[in-house]
């Protein structure tokens, strides 16, 4: 029973240090976001920074982790590959809607 | 198909907890997950549109009080950890620990609310509307209250499913893989914020 109590306090250890590198994660960003940076590597350093930790949550908060690799598959093409689509095929027709205002 | 295939894919997909190794409520909330998560992805992509063909848009420092973002984002955060103690002490079938866990993650979940309503009622006071705002750019205040509606329904939907979960378990009938399930949406609800805060407030 004390053994595991004991292992028990070990894994709120672990999703503590877990919360502690979100909330670094989380302070560097508005750091970044305070900084004078261009607006375009702002955008992609806080993309980064955002998908950092969509990863450790997917992963361990969410125990994705240790599911099986088909699952995962479905999880992570399904929801970035897609969302990465959906920017990417209409960011065609802005990008052309852009470039002839450019050069109007 | 030789016997020898045919006898390896119903190994795989004979039922129960096949073919992914998890039952069949923690794959229907993994692919509700999925779903949703593409409902979010589709306003966060229409709001970066909106943003990049926009000539102006207001600093956000000017419209809301960061440090108040910021404490907003720990709450879900520290709820987040919470939860996944709860989901931990359920596995381990320690039912005062989950109740415990359970009962903190409600509180980060209305805490969060709490504080959500005030910045809206913030926000509104000083005169941003659905479809004007006093900042000069429409779409500014119709993306904050979609985009942090939406969000904020799914913190209400999840607070709730936690409060019935942790009255189950003060009765005796939960089961780890309800508080599991419940973990997932709520986790989920986190991970959304992640990108909103970032991609709305920061940006």
């Amino acid at each position: 029973m004390a053994e595991h109590a004991e292992s028990g306090k070990k894994v709120y250890l672990q999703y503590a240090k877990i919360l502690g590198v979100l909330a670094v994660l989380t302070l560097s960003m508005i750091f970044i976001s305070e900084s004078g940076l261009g607006q375009a590597p702002k955008a992609g350093l806080l993309l980064l920074g955002s998908s950092i930790k969509a990863t450790l949550i997917i992963f361990f908060f969410m125990h994705l982790k240790f599911e099986k690799m088909g699952l995962i598959m479905i999880v992570l093409v399904g929801i970035f590959v897609t969302s990465i689509l959906m920017f990417v095929v209409p960011a065609y027709d802005g990008g052309q809607v852009l470039l002839k205002s450019l050069y109007k | 198909m030789s016997d020898t295939g045919a006898t390896a894919l119903d190994a795989s997909w004979g039922g129960g907890t096949s073919p992914f190794n998890v039952g069949w409520q923690k794959l229907m909330m993994w692919i509700f997950i999925v779903t949703d998560a593409l409902l979010f992805a589709g306003l966060l992509v229409s709001y970066g549109f909106v943003r990049v063909a926009s000539s102006t848009w207001p600093e956000q420092s000017t419209a809301f009080d960061m440090n108040y973002i910021t404490l907003m984002t720990f709450t879900l955060l520290a709820s987040s950890w919470s939860m996944a103690c709860a989901v931990s002490a359920a596995s381990a079938d320690n039912k005062k620990h989950v109740a415990i866990f359970l009962w903190m993650t409600i509180i980060g979940g209305l805490s969060f609310l709490g504080m959500q309503v005030y910045e809206w009622s913030h926000f509104i006071h000083e005169g941003a509307r659905l479809t004007s705002n006093p900042w000069g750019v429409q779409q500014f205040s119709t993306c904050f209250f979609v985009i942090t509606g939406f969000h904020g329904m799914h913190v209400t939907t999840g607070v709730i499913i936690l409060l019935v979960v942790a009255i189950r378990t003060a009765l005796g009938k939960s089961t780890a893989m309800g508080v599991e399930n419940a973990g997932l949406y709520w986790h989920f609800v986190d991970l959304v914020w992640v990108f909103v805060f970032a991609l709305f407030y920061l940006v």
